[in-house]
């Protein structure tokens, strides 16, 4: 009697870890972004705005948007403030602003041990710095290469549309700042600019292959890129 | 005390102290100066990923359970050690893995009040920690005759025997007349007298446990590896390889110790698993190579998956070229198989395979680990094949602690066989 009750207590183990199971809303949202890859000129502005809207330090090569450089079939990155592109004497190529991608299918969310990543009702993706443990799962994850480690926070960081921004009605830093125009952030419902965008133009995501069904659209962008 | 074993204990000492040297500036430091990844600075898992994996794939826990529990009675008399191995890997391993969280403090806290069911990871600690609570409890009933013997000695070692045994917990039930509940009085009985076949009646169901909880975690590292995010690991076959791998490090493992431990203590019995490991060893060892071979002509061949087969030519052609053919492969498969195959059952030939083995192991993790991101770089850059110094620091540490755990175990703990028959 005393082992068959101590071998139901032992079997019970696995099951006492009390799991909270937030809502994780993963295909809601309403909101995208739209690139269009002819107008960027690669001025950086937009790294410069997003670091010190969301104090990123500024010397490292960290950033929650970043710039690849395709000069003369070469990729030169730009994710400080310090701007290589400047001295580039390349006669052809062009630029391709990154970010996180928002996913809906995201792979940072689905991997997160402690659900410290999760989708607010617009379907960003968000960090939720006081529960990550800085595992890293979600940098290793990420298709895109959009997350990154917060020296000083010692938690994961990434672009958060400027989450603390839309939410009051303004324009994401990187948006507001780009001289071109090439960034373009709104509602996606119809009617509306980004919607427009994306109906009339030559539309695509990065990496389609890896089924993460991105936020952030690309226009004008060389399929035959590797990115 | 001798003079050697003082020596030992402040060496592993000072290296313990270099560990948590390295851990501090680790955690005090800005991130490790490695190659970017993407919009980050430096590839995300490193040293002290590789040296958790090294840690935990050691399987004594699954190859002590199946002895256990298949009656292998070559295999009876290295049980001890291969729970007490198991144990003190795994515990270091998530020791390990703990140190390169970036918020430590809050591994425990977030696993317990907030886990995501969803994610491979969270299962991965989940079925570390149960088959650390299992080997233990297995442990106890399989020590539990020879601590209560032991607690009839006096000093440290007597102490330790009262304690770890739990018969002060019988004694005081047996004392005191406030307890009238029967089934008190019968737990108390228990726990005061020794009484092997109804230990092993309890430890044999907990053996199938800790064996199925060994596989499951195993495997399921195996699964946190081959999720489609990186094209060197992406593959269905790795958490089988895994298990594999784990009776690979095992078995070589429990040679090292049954060879090292006879020798210091003189005596033989546990010379008698040597066959068998030795045949379980270099069994594993082909049915690796073969899946090695398999899986770098199938992950790498061209025209499928071009990142994969970049990282596959990076480590065979590449930077880690030197690695694989000569660390892993040479010494820790091929010239092991050889003399497992050849050289009989002499000793000595049995000890230099396990412990090549050994090596070739811990290559393979870092070269796994560091190797299998390379797809993810910034194409241009050059290869992260950097171990940090901290890092390193921490991991010698590690492996120091482990050792003084076993001797301390071993110093402390009825090992000897003659206790177990």
């Amino acid at each position: 009697m005393l082992r068959r009750e101590f071998l139901k207590t032992l079997l019970a183990i696995p099951f006492i870890p009390a799991i909270s199971m937030p809502a994780n809303s993963r295909n809601a949202g309403s909101v995208a972004m739209v690139i269009d890859v002819e107008k960027c000129i690669g001025c950086g502005k937009c790294v410069i705005a997003c670091k010190t809207e969301n104090h990123v330090p500024m010397e490292l090569p960290i950033s929650r948007t970043w710039i690849e450089g395709y000069l003369d079939g070469r990729k030169i990155v730009m994710n400080t403030n310090e701007n290589p592109f400047l001295n580039s004497k390349a006669k052809n190529g062009f630029y391709v602003p990154k970010l996180c991608n928002h996913c809906a299918n995201a792979p940072c969310v689905n991997v997160c041990p402690v659900y410290a990543r999760f989708h607010t009702k617009e379907g960003i993706v968000l960090v939720d710095k006081e529960t990550c443990i800085g595992c890293k799962y979600c940098i290793t994850a990420c298709p895109y290469g959009a997350t990154f480690v917060n020296p000083e926070e010692k938690v994961t960081d990434k672009c958060t549309f400027c989450y603390h921004r839309i939410t009051k009605g303004l324009k994401p830093a990187c948006v507001l700042v780009c001289p071109t125009g090439a960034r373009k952030f709104g509602e996606l419902k119809e009617g509306s600019e980004i919607y427009e965008l994306l109906k009339n133009s030559r539309v695509r995501v990065l990496k389609p292959e890896a089924g993460t069904l991105p936020r952030v659209f690309y226009i004008n962008l060389d399929a035959v890129v590797d990115l | 005390m001798r003079l050697t074993e003082i020596a030992f204990i402040l060496a592993m000492l000072a290296l313990i102290s270099l560990g948590i040297f390295g851990a501090y500036q680790m955690h005090f430091q800005t991130i490790m100066p490695v190659e970017p990844f993407e919009s980050a600075l430096g590839i995300p898992w490193r040293t002290l990923v590789a040296l958790y994996v090294f840690l935990v794939l050691i399987g004594t826990a699954a190859i002590a359970s199946a002895a256990e529990i298949l009656h292998i009675r070559q295999l009876e008399v290295i049980v001890k050690d291969a729970i007490v191995i198991a144990v003190i890997s795994i515990a270091v391993g998530l020791l390990t893995i703990a140190v390169d969280l970036e918020r430590i403090e809050r591994g425990a806290y977030a696993l317990l009040g907030h886990a995501n069911p969803t994610s491979v990871m969270y299962w991965m600690i989940m079925f570390y920690v149960l088959e650390v609570v299992f080997l233990v409890i297995e442990g106890w009933f399989y020590f539990r005759a020879d601590l209560l013997a032991q607690s009839k000695q006096r000093g440290f070692k007597g102490f330790l025997g009262k304690l770890l045994s739990l018969k002060f917990i019988g004694d005081f039930l047996l004392k005191i007349e406030i307890v009238e509940s029967q089934r008190l009085r019968r737990l108390g009985k228990f726990l005061v007298n020794p009484n092997r076949e109804l230990d092993m009646s309890f430890a044999m169901p907990i053996g199938v446990v800790a064996l199925i909880t060994a596989i499951l975690a195993y495997s399921n590292l195996g699964a946190l590896f081959s999720a489609p995010y990186i094209p060197l690991w992406h593959d269905a076959t790795t958490p089988i390889y895994f298990i594999i791998s784990a009776i690979i490090g095992g078995s070589a493992v429990l040679i090292l110790s049954a060879v090292i431990t006879s020798s210091l203590k003189g005596s033989s019995e546990k010379i008698l698993a040597l066959p068998v490991l030795k045949n379980l060893l270099a069994f594993t060892l082909i049915i690796a190579i073969l899946f090695n071979a398999w899986k770098f002509i199938i992950v790498g061949y061209p025209g499928v998956n071009q990142p994969a087969s970049e990282a596959v030519r990076n480590i065979l052609f590449g930077s880690y070229a030197f690695n694989f053919w000569i660390l892993e492969l040479t010494v820790g498969m091929l010239i092991p198989l050889f003399l497992l195959l050849f050289a009989g059952n002499r000793i000595k030939a049995i000890f230099i395979s396990a412990l090549f083995v050994i090596i070739g192991l811990f290559v393979f993790r870092i070269d796994f680990i560091f190797g299998g991101q390379v797809g993810k770089n910034i194409s241009g850059i050059s290869i992260p094949t950097q171990v940090h110094p901290f890092e390193a620091m921490f991991a010698i540490g590690a492996l120091a602690l482990a050792l003084l755990a076993y001797y301390l175990v071993y110093k402390f703990l009825p090992m000897e066989v003659e206790h177990a028959s």
